[in-house]
């Protein structure tokens, strides 16, 4: 049996270490570099460093990362300043290795600060850029080349680009996996709630409250994600693909607040492209150094596993996943549900009686307190922080929550002491089942 | 050959969504009853509240602001009981008048000047500010240790305030000069930041009310966008400073159970009728009701939607629980600091209408309206 799975995984190796054009790893870097830059620049212009970082008095930091916290306004922007030039130098191919690192640490760093502000775009561009330090992006038109030419390479193995590849094939993949659901293709929701407001746009604003439209989209974009990553694949297909992809996403940037992931995915995925070089004299072949091989190969075995496990582990929990978000983060579910919530916190004196409403625009600024309200384990983190405040006192909340149009209604057991639940990644007992 | 399976993308969608889609519109689900496409319904309701709530709601705001200045000047010139009594009633006219336009103060002119037009309503009053501010009769109303100690909280102090009769403290108490110069001073600041916020929304002015009209869409930087972040921002003031702190609803801590004096308006009493008028004033917007009668509001985008709430529909419970608030806060009297010591159940029915109506507006209609109600990205497909 053993040797048989060997037997099959050998082919696999070998086109893995097969050679290839360096071209489409130096664009990739080119691209993914440029846009970062845009984005950082971007996020800073639109100032937003003080109010999401700055300001806030509380954060609400990710799992067993309790420990990471904001730097004041100036160490702020000294990270983001620092993320700008290390974006432009990756897309540069200058000082490679060290721009991909510090980019990596200043990136992650800010997003663990708060998942107020997670996106699955942020989770994207930071596992993509750990991808990136595996690989010799800069070894072909990059400064580091012109510096040191001894670097150039003009063949690397095909796993270097693959890796991007497969990468990308799973978001796609997964996105379109979660909008197989009821809500998504029988009551095309949450689009038929999010396309009206699109009305007043420009030649087809008329038919944005039209529920075929809202069909037509979910229908389309679920089959697009399903099968574009495939298509991407293949010779054949690939122009068309590459097509529908700039079509769809430049869609939904028009029709849909997203920032800048359209404009990332646009640009990532020419990685697919077999680009040429440019006519050589000779060929350098570029191969990791043997020692670190096996350590490379550990590496993204694991990396892929938990790529491909991390969308499945909501299945441990019980529940309707968009209701509970169980499982919800990091498996590239965007765009599925209108959520949205109101919290009534209050403190009650056990010894006294006293029972009292917080006011929440005390403690969190409004988007903090929007994120909050629909999830159940930031309003627990959030509960423990009140515990704190009002000292030891019972916290227990009153919160009110619609899912997709279906009305507000009450969301955690308002009779349960917050202050006393672990914060763990167990399943949350407190959570009231959502009744249609 | 090539470019032909591809054809299948959109080909399989459109067939197999609007098969979905035909057998699910006959089983009910049925959209835009209302008829008239969404693009110009929504032109109008924006039309309507601009020129037939908000605009009026700042100029009746700047008119009475103006009139209780001239009044105080007036007054200060030479202060007898008549022109006090004459500008205590000006005053509360203008506070009243205040309670139809503080809904906007969190957006557009009223909240790009400076001061923010929201600043002269920061309540309870500093009373101990007040008085040290005119002890020493050197002060800045706009710096950073006086945001209580200015507005309409510091009038209703400096003209009700005074524990024997209110004349003396403005003709033979020693302080009178400085007291006097106070209140002009504190007059003025109000009449300049509201005129200005008027003028902001003037078409003779700043044109707001032209950017408003046009800026639809429901993105944070749409005018529903900004009107509900505004309205909702505003109403839980309503629910937490004017209902909440009074009725001891907020959590326990040092301070004794009930504090009456927290209300607005602690020293005139006025602090239900103005309740009350904020209440009819969240009413009229969303009915559409203004100086021209009624028209169409924020009900409006509601209906056209036809959104469901339980066994009826949102745009119904919201009015019905808007009219159970207004009914509600007129059966109680003032002054409201000593009607919460004696009878407190009625308020508190009132404020746990209002928190329903925070769930209904703040959730259930920004989430019905695709309305963005913060800033940042989304997460995007």
């Amino acid at each position: 049996m053993m040797a048989t799975k060997i037997k099959n995984i050998a082919p696999l190796a070998r086109s893995a270490t097969a050679p290839r054009p360096i071209a489409p790893l130096a664009v990739l870097r080119i691209a993914f570099g440029t846009i970062m830059f845009i984005s950082t620049i971007r996020f800073i212009l639109k100032g937003w460093i003080v109010p999401f970082y700055v300001e806030p008095k509380y954060h609400f930091t990710f799992y067993a990362f309790g420990w990471v916290h904001p730097l004041p306004a100036a160490g702020m922007y000294t990270v983001f300043a620092i993320m700008a030039l290390a974006s432009a130098c990756i897309a540069l191919g200058l000082y490679y290795r060290t721009a991909v690192l510090t980019y990596l640490i200043t990136f992650v760093y800010v997003e663990l600060l708060d998942k107020t502000y997670y996106l699955n775009h942020y989770y994207f561009v930071s596992i993509f850029t750990f991808l990136l330090l595996l690989v010799p992006a800069n070894r072909y038109l990059s400064l580091d080349v012109k510096r040191n030419p001894a670097l150039k390479a003009t063949q690397v193995p095909a796993w270097t680009i693959q890796i991007f590849q497969a990468q990308l094939v799973l978001v796609y993949f997964f996105a379109g996996l979660s909008k197989l659901t009821v809500d998504w293709l029988i009551e095309a929701q949450p689009l038929r709630i999010w396309l009206p407001a699109n009305t007043n746009l420009p030649l087809i604003g008329t038919l944005m409250d039209k529920a075929w439209v809202a069909y037509l989209f979910s229908w389309f974009g679920a089959i697009f994600d399903l099968t574009a990553g495939f298509f991407l694949l293949y010779r054949k297909t690939r122009p068309t693909a590459y097509f529908f992809v700039v079509a769809f996403h430049l869609m939904t940037a028009w029709l849909f607040k997203i920032g800048m992931f359209p404009f990332i995915m646009i640009a990532v995925t020419l990685v697919f492209f077999p680009f040429k070089n440019r006519p050589e004299a000779s060929n350098l072949t570029w191969q990791p150094k043997p020692k670190k091989q096996k350590l490379l190969t550990y590496t993204l075995a694991t990396y892929f596993i938990l790529q491909l496990i991390l969308p499945f582990r909501f299945l441990l929990y019980p529940g309707r996943l968009f209701w509970t978000e169980e499982g919800y983060r990091f498996s590239w579910r965007v765009m599925l549900m209108e959520k949205s919530g109101t919290c009534f916190f209050y403190i009650k004196d056990p010894v006294t009686g006293r029972k009292g409403e917080v006011d929440n625009h005390k403690f969190l600024t409004s988007f903090q307190e929007r994120q909050m309200s629909t999830q159940p384990d930031m309003i627990l983190q959030y509960a423990h922080y009140l515990k704190d405040v009002y000292q030891n006192k019972e916290v227990t909340v009153e919160s009110y929550v619609t899912l997709n149009g279906s009305g507000s209604r009450l969301f955690i057991d308002s009779t349960i002491d917050l202050g006393r639940q672990p914060y763990n990644l167990s399943p949350k007992t407190w959570i009231l089942p959502f009744k249609q | 050959m090539r470019r032909k399976h591809l054809i299948i993308f959109p080909i399989v969608t459109l067939i197999t969504a609007s098969g979905i889609f035909y057998s699910c519109s006959k089983s009910g689900g049925g959209n835009n009853p209302g008829g008239g496409g969404g693009n110009t319904g929504k032109d109008t309701i924006l039309t309507n509240i601009g020129n037939n709530i908000i605009l009026p709601a700042y100029v009746n705001l700047s008119a009475s602001v103006n009139s209780l200045d001239s009044a105080i000047l007036d007054f200060n010139a030479g202060p007898t009981s008549a022109k006090l009594t004459a500008t205590q009633n000006i005053f509360k006219t203008a506070y009243i008048n205040w309670q139809y336009a503080s809904a906007y103060n969190y957006f557009g002119p009223a909240s790009s000047g400076s001061p923010l037009l929201s600043s002269v309503n920061l309540f309870p009053a500093g009373a101990r500010t007040i008085d040290s501010n005119i002890f020493v009769a050197s002060y800045n109303v706009n710096g950073f240790t006086n945001v209580a100690a200015k507005g309409f909280p510091a009038i209703d102090y400096l003209l009700f305030g005074a524990k024997t009769a209110a004349l003396d403290s403005f003709t033979t108490s020693k302080y009178a000069a400085n007291r006097k110069q106070y209140l002009a001073t504190v007059s003025a600041d109000i009449k300049t930041t509201a005129n200005n916020a008027l003028k902001g929304w003037q078409s003779s002015g700043g044109n707001y009310i032209n950017t408003f009209i046009n800026g639809t869409g429901n993105s944070i930087s749409s005018s529903l966008g900004l009107l509900l972040n505004s309205f909702i921002q505003d109403f839980e003031i309503l629910k937490n400073y004017k209902l909440g702190i009074p009725l001891a609803k907020q959590p326990p801590g040092t301070t004794l159970p009930i504090l009456p004096d927290q209300v607005e308006a602690y020293y005139s009493g006025i602090s239900s009728q103005l309740a009350l008028n904020q209440l009819k004033a969240a009413q009229n917007l969303y009915l559409g009701i203004g100086t021209a009668g009624a028209g169409p509001g924020l009900k409006d985008y509601l209906i056209q939607k036809q959104t469901k709430y339980g066994n009826g529909l949102l745009s119904d419970t919201i009015r019905v629980n808007l009219a159970t608030a207004v009914s509600g806060m007129q059966a109680i009297p003032d002054p409201f600091s000593q009607t919460i010591q004696t009878n407190a159940a009625p308020s508190i029915a009132v404020y746990t209408t209002t928190q329903k109506l925070v769930v209904l507006i703040k959730t259930d209609m920004t989430s019905a309206l695709g309305v963005l109600v913060t800033f940042g990205d989304n997460d995007g497909d």
